[in-house]
């Protein structure tokens, strides 16, 4: 068993340097600032690998075992019948991107995409069947550049952003 | 004295009246202040003579839901409460399924659980201190308790695919394996927040302001504490040894080495001093994890064998993750009940989980260290005056949807 501690009561003679002390460093980094804020959405987070993003369907390679609508925590998952065969359908308003449904089909016909920024406009939109689930989705924009930056842990200055690629 | 004093000010044609106030105040029941919760004042003058907390607020009925869905379905349920504290909270359930279901957990994925519960821990401290700082004022270290969270939410991150919301534990094992990758980004981390702990002490833990705002406010003895049901760092404010990775050790902690800081005092000063050595020590116990991990399995072999081999080789042999076998999708445990005991950022969480044979839980009870807060809060403000009234919330590191649930 650790002994218990008992912290010094503050010293009326040391208050002033103390004071001037946190001061000191509030200067420091006045001085030398350590910003993490993004200029979002010019500069963009590249997600590390194996980032739990949207998912995507390949409709090919299913075979409609219904697993994943099984394990999904959140009936995100529902299966639809097409052309006579099984399909899952994602409702993105109930997901929680837990990834149960990725890791448990048997044949790996869900992927995660590493997106993760999207905005609908229309609840419906949320709701992707199997065709627009077959595809990746993604809607970077257009007219402008987007950097494209990544998180790395810096010993000095906590989180860096590096460019990506 | 005082009668001379009004004398002179009477005189001088600078008497003023003090008129007593009696009433009461609602805060709340939204950020800032008060959480998502109301806390409803009656003071007399600036004396606090009573507070009723009304929680409530964000409650979603965890428990109840419990009943409704699978075992599996409730992993990323019962992490929702806390989920600045995701992985404590689904580490607790899990161990309770895994009683259940009876299955052994390799060595390395008790230490890949110590290792992302320990990286929460120091995130959950850090977010709590901020909360403390802004709640006294100190926007800085409100900023700074953000921002070097960032640092270990970026870990948690590599490791689980996803920043809060983890859903990392699983009955059996853990999902995904440590990379070298990580355990670089984590060394930096480990450096980087010795240095700025540093820093930390002198503009925040040793600033005379932040010591007038502390010391001596919402004192609490030691056989109070124990008489209120404090857990957590807030017990161990109060000179109580008391900590589940040591009385009662899981995951890989009976392996490691750490200490327990306990503090005498009881005040908010002393419990902000535990959360700063816990974090100390939780960056002692990463070095350890990184450097003794044993190398093996992180799912036990019972399901590791279900996965189907051209996944396994897939996966784990390209990527080091753990794929679900069908087995997960719904399975029936034997009847039984579990309760299992968890030190999570805040204190004490218990679950106690009974299982009636079916592919749901008959009952799922959750017990979290806020809970056993509100009666502590509400002992504590009795008698403060209001201004403290956020010290004391502040120092308890009392988060409502914990408490909820
Ligand atoms: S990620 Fe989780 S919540 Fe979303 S569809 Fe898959 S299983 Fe359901
Ligand atoms: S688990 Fe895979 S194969 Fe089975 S239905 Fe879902 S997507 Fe299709």
């Amino acid at each position: 068993m650790d002994k218990v501690k008992e912290y010094k009561k503050a010293n009326p003679f040391k208050l002033f340097g103390d004071h001037v002390q946190a001061i000191g460093t509030g200067i420091k980094y006045f001085v030398r600032p350590q910003r993490i804020t993004l200029k979002y959405p010019e500069e963009a987070l590249s997600l590390p690998s194996g980032y739990r993003g949207l998912i995507r369907l390949y409709k090919d390679v299913c075979i409609g075992c219904t697993l994943c609508a099984m394990v999904c925590p959140a009936d995100a998952m529902k299966m639809v019948t097409q052309e006579g065969k099984k399909l899952p359908t994602i409702n993105y308003g109930r997901c929680v991107f837990c990834g149960f449904c990725v890791d448990i089909c048997p044949v790996d016909a869900l992927k995660e995409t590493g997106v993760h920024d999207a905005a609908f406009t229309n609840r419906r939109d949320l709701v992707f069947y199997p065709d627009k689930f077959n595809k990746s989705y993604d809607e970077p924009p257009t007219e402008r550049v987007v950097k494209k930056v990544k998180a790395v842990v810096d010993e000095k200055r906590g989180i860096k952003y590096v460019p990506d690629e | 004295m005082t009668n001379r004093l009004e004398d002179v000010l009477e005189n001088s044609g600078m008497a003023v009246d003090i008129v007593p106030v009696e009433g009461e105040l609602n805060v709340g029941p939204q950020h800032p202040g008060s959480g998502h919760m109301r806390i409803l004042v009656k003071l007399n003058g600036d004396i606090i003579e009573d507070v009723d907390l009304d929680v409530g607020y964000v409650h979603r009925a965890v428990e109840k839901l419990g009943e409704n869905r699978n075992y599996m379905h409730l992993i990323p349920l019962v992490e929702r409460p806390a989920i600045l504290d995701s992985i404590h909270m689904n580490l607790g359930y899990v161990m309770a399924v895994e009683k259940i279901i009876n299955v052994d957990v390799p060595e390395r994925a008790q230490y890949l659980r110590s290792f992302a519960a320990e990286v929460n821990r120091i995130a959950s401290h850090l977010y709590g201190l901020g909360i403390l700082g802004i709640f006294l004022g100190h926007s800085t270290a409100f900023m700074w308790g953000f921002g070097d969270r960032e640092v270990w939410v970026h870990i948690l991150e590599m490791l689980t695919g996803a920043r809060v919301t983890n859903s990392y534990i699983i009955p059996g094992g853990v999902r995904r394996d440590l990379t070298p990758a990580i355990i670089e980004e984590t060394k930096k981390a480990i450096t980087y927040m010795r240095k700025k702990l540093e820093d930390w002490k002198k503009i925040f833990l040793y600033n005379p302001t932040i010591r007038a705002r502390l010391e001596n406010v919402g004192v609490m003895t030691k056989e109070k504490a124990i008489e209120w049901g404090a857990v957590g760092p807030n017990l161990r404010a109060s000179g109580v040894y008391y900590d589940v990775r040591k009385i009662e050790p899981y995951a890989a902690y009976p392996k490691l080495d750490f200490e327990i800081p306990v503090y005498k005092e009881g005040d908010g000063y002393a419990r902000t001093m535990v959360r700063f050595e816990e974090v100390e020590q939780s960056l002692r116990m990463l070095e350890q994890i990184i450097k003794e991990i044993p190398e093996g399995n992180i799912l036990s072999d019972r399901f590791f064998k279900q996965i189907p081999p051209t996944r396994l080789k897939k996966w784990w042999e390209g990527y080091r993750r753990i794929v679900l076998p069908g087995y997960y999708a719904s399975f029936r445990p034997p009847k039984g009940e579990a309760v299992t005991r968890v030190e999570a950022a805040r204190g004490e969480l218990l679950y106690y989980l009974v299982s009636d044979g079916s592919a749901k839980p008959y009952r799922l009870r959750m017990v979290t260290p806020s809970y056993r807060l509100i009666n502590v809060m509400r002992n504590l403000a009795k008698g403060s005056r209001f201004a403290d009234l956020v010290s004391i919330y502040g120092s308890l590191d009392y988060f409502p949807p914990e408490a909820d649930r």
